[in-house]
């Protein structure tokens, strides 16, 4: 696409938030990368991918590795929050759920329906807020996601100290959830959030999610 | 005895009263027409056995009141006293012919003499040992009147005997212990060798034989199997099949052919180089420096080529292939029940016979690193025709079509070429020597029912391991399919147990019977890990053992309770019993939490994969339509 006119940026997320960004994506696709190789060991490609990385046990080092990345900016994350909203002088309510916050509202409910509506050309495309509701949604998926596939993982990876509280079974019920809500991630990232939230085509967002910024590419085509 | 001398006496008849008138030479009678002397010699009496014997004691009719007695006496029963003996007499030919007053049948005193009767110990004695064939000879020599008049199978029978093994022991080496006619035919008791009681019938024989050559079971190397001579006559043959009556010779093809006369024609060097060409085409290539290194360096020639013919210009020429039996029977019993052997029998072309593995003349001993069949040249040797384009695979039925090449890869064959270790199993090893068979006959020493104790020759505590365990064939009922040790093993392809190879197989030969457990186990991460080649991953022989596997349920079994967390142990240091919970081979299906775990997961999947789809297809779609495009207002945060 010709870029012509002058560009206007918006800038949506401040540098903590984008070097968290960096370090969800570095962490993200190593664990993806890692830990499908290891959830489809039995197809032809993970047995490349595993030869790549220099076998399944340095797979899984690389995999710990990120996990520490993981729970690093997770930490990180929960201090920004702490620092935006002392930052903000809001009330904790006020901070949670206001215009800014990525708290689902009942606007999402209703922007949702505008949507629906504009999808089957029975009205006008909405005016969504900072952040449309599937926006919210990549965030919280990630939020909640990180919590449990963490949890689970820990459970995996330290077998004989969760053991100490817990039932043999929960060992089992932690690879399930481990690796199904892996999968959920792994597949919305590479099929919803390419395409949905940042404008396509995915391979040109990646100046814009260094910059954390979004370019206002729709007026220029308009 | 006395009782009857006593009445004697009292007849007051004593031997003067019979010499009165019988020691007048010129004494005759008429008998059959005919005059004979009744002249009796006075001293002959006294050197004979019956010396104290008054006359009437045999001639009963003549103790008589009134002198002279009757005119015609009966004939002489030695019967009387002799009793068994006369006995069987009677039951034989002899005695049967007599009663039939058939020509030429003998009296007692035939053989025994009449008043110069002598004991047999006496050499004067016409029944002494030594005299006995010139005895038997008397009617029984060639053209006397007996052989004459009577269809007698055997024929020149003193000749024969004089010539034979036992006639030359007996007058060439003076031997008192040779066999003379009665020492096989019978003292009294003599019988047709067509009847079946008698000593020399094909049934009777060889026990007869065995009076003398006691031990000729064990020494006689060309009858079939010793145990048959005597429990199957007739089976077999019997001695006087191969060893005429009468004209017995020791081997009379050893005396006759030697091999030098062999060798009038095949040397080589003797014939300038030429090989000798058959009739049939094919050339004869025998070299004597061949025979010389050979283990049979002092064998003759004849030995191996029985069927020469000395009668012969070329005695060779009745030769056929050379049968090993004659000498190596029982390896030769092996042989013919072996899979080569019964091809052999069957005349399948290609069947290898023992010079096919052994050579010819050249045969050497197993120890002799230079033979075909020394140790560590086993392998090439059925190798030359069990290999992929071999001779073995020409009928198209065997189960392992390479086994050459898959040995050689084998940890058998490695320990063989690469370490040099002699010890190391070769093909005979396993499939024995001379007996092998087809994996499917039960004889075999690779059926499955052997298959563990032929692997124990060496691996015996591994062998009594597997017995031990639930996978043990000896459990088999026939409604299972029980692993012996070449099911995970395989026949030839043997692999180094430490070797990955070997390790990364194993789940899938586990698998092969135990099917949903393998699948199972390739959903944990110890199966994820192991398929992705991390050699450290559990497999099922960490867990449940190698060779002793017990049932899962079985409290003695690695993962029974008694040993589970050892077992987890192994890798896991810090196991607990409560970490021993871990479902294995887990399902979703295997309780409920799993069940809603798994279904709870697959849902949400389903319902934001699906709600999102399609969710962005409409955006993209409407993104599409430039028109609808609209700035996004955004409040910027800084």
């Amino acid at each position: 696409m010709e870029i012509e006119g002058p560009q206007k940026y918006y800038r949506r997320f401040n540098k903590r938030q984008r070097v968290t960004h960096i370090m969800v994506i570095l962490s993200f696709l190593l664990l993806a990368l890692t830990g499908m190789t290891l959830k489809f060991a039995h197809m032809e490609w993970a047995n490349w991918i595993a030869r790549q990385l220099g076998g399944v046990k340095s797979a899984g080092n690389i995999h710990r590795f990120a996990a520490i990345i993981t729970f690093a900016y997770f930490t990180f994350h929960l201090s920004t929050l702490f620092q935006l909203k002392k930052k903000s002088g809001l009330s904790l309510k006020e901070f949670l759920f206001g215009s800014n916050s990525l708290m689902f509202s009942k606007q999402d409910i209703r922007d949702f329906v505008s949507s629906m509506k504009w999808f089957f050309g029975k009205g006008p495309r909405p005016d969504y807020g900072r952040w449309t509701y599937w926006e919210k949604f990549d965030y919280m998926a990630v939020f909640w996601g990180v919590a449990v596939i963490g949890f689970s993982g820990l459970i995996l990876w330290f077998p004989e100290f969760f053991t100490q509280f817990f039932p043999g079974w929960v060992i089992n019920v932690a690879q399930i959830i481990h690796s199904d809500e892996a999968l959920l991630a792994t597949g919305f990232i590479f099929t919803v959030h390419f395409f949905n939230t940042p404008p396509p085509p995915p391979w040109k967002s990646i100046k814009k999610i260094v910059h954390g910024n979004i370019k206002n590419w729709w007026t220029l085509v308009n | 005895m006395l009782l009857l001398g006593g009445i004697n006496n009292l007849n007051a008849q004593s031997n003067e009263d019979c010499m009165m008138c019988h020691e007048d030479p010129d004494l005759t009678t008429i008998r059959n027409g005919k005059e004979v002397s009744v002249f009796v010699k006075a001293n002959t009496l006294l050197k004979s056995v019956h010396s104290k014997l008054d006359c009437i004691y045999c001639h009963e009719d003549a103790a008589v009141e009134e002198f002279p007695h009757a005119e015609k006496l009966q004939p002489v029963n030695c019967g009387n006293c002799h009793d068994e003996a006369a006995d069987k007499f009677n039951n034989g030919i002899h005695g049967t012919a007599l009663r039939k007053n058939a020509p030429y049948a003998p009296h007692c005193y035939d053989c025994h003499g009449s008043h110069d009767i002598i004991s047999s110990s006496f050499p004067e004695s016409r029944t002494y040992k030594m005299n006995i064939p010139i005895l038997c000879g008397n009617c029984h020599k060639e053209g006397a009147p007996v052989s004459r008049t009577y269809n007698l199978t055997e024929h020149n029978i003193v000749e024969n005997y004089s010539q034979g093994i036992h006639g030359r022991g007996l007058y060439e080496s003076g031997l008192f212990v040779t066999a003379t006619c009665n020492d096989c035919h019978g003292n009294h008791l003599i019988l047709p060798s067509s009847s079946s009681n008698s000593t020399v019938s094909t049934n009777k024989v060889a026990s007869t034989c065995m009076k003398c050559h006691v031990r000729i079971e064990q020494t006689h190397k060309k009858v079939i199997k010793s145990e048959l001579w005597e429990k199957e006559p007739g089976a077999v043959p019997s001695c006087t099949a191969c060893h005429p009556p009468h004209k017995v010779e020791y081997q009379n093809i050893d005396k006759t052919i030697s091999n030098k006369s062999c060798l009038k024609c095949h040397d080589k060097n003797a014939s300038a180089g030429e090989f000798i060409v058959k009739q049939s085409g094919d050339t004869i290539r025998f070299d004597l420096t061949h025979l010389t290194g050979s283990v049979h360096y002092n064998i003759q020639c004849v030995k191996c080529h029985t069927e020469v013919s000395s009668e012969l210009h070329r005695p060779c020429e009745t030769v056929e292939k050379v049968d090993c039996s004659n000498c190596h029977i029982e390896v030769s019993n092996e042989y013919f029940g072996s899979g080569h052997g019964r091809g052999f029998i069957e005349k399948q072309a290609d069947a290898p016979y023992c010079t096919d593995c052994h050579g010819t003349h050249a045969t050497k001993s197993k120890v002799d690193e230079s033979s075909s069949t020394y140790r560590a040249a086993i392998p090439q040797l059925c190798g030359s025709c069990h290999k992929e384009d071999g001779q073995a695979n020409m009928l198209g039925h065997l189960k392992e079509v390479d086994a050459f090449s898959d040995y050689s890869q084998s940890t058998h064959g490695k320990g063989l070429t690469d370490k040099g270790l002699l010890v190391s199993a070769v093909c005979t090893d396993c499939h024995t020597t001379h007996h092998e068979l087809k994996e499917s006959d039960p004889l075999s020493s690779v059926h499955p029912t052997n298959m563990a104790a032929t692997c124990a020759k060496c691996h015996k505590s591994i062998a009594d391991a597997y017995e031990a365990g639930e996978h043990s064939i000896s459990h088999s009922d026939g409604t299972l399919i029980y692993p012996t040790c070449s099911t995970c093993h395989t026949a030839h392809v043997i692999s180094d147990i430490q070797g990955d190879k070997f390790m990364n197989e194993i789940t899938n030969q586990c698998g092969l019977c135990h099917e949903k457990l393998a699948e199972t186990y390739k959903e944990t991460y110890h199966g994820k890990a192991y398929l992705l080649g991390y050699g450290k991953a559990a497999r099922c022989s960490d867990c449940h053992g190698a060779h002793k596997i017990l049932k899962v349920d079985n409290p003695d079994s690695e993962v029974g309770y008694k040993n589970i967390v050892k077992t987890c142990q192994q890798c896991h240091e810090n196991a607990n019993l409560a970490f021993t919970g871990y479902l294995t081979h887990a399902t979703h299906n295997d309780n409920d939490i799993l069940f809603w775990a798994f279904w709870g997961m697959t849902s949400l999947l389903i319902a934001v994969f699906g709600f999102f789809g399609l969710h962005t297809l409409f955006w993209l779609w409407k993104l599409k339509d430039r028109k609808n495009i609209i700035v996004v207002s955004i409040n910027v945060s800084v």
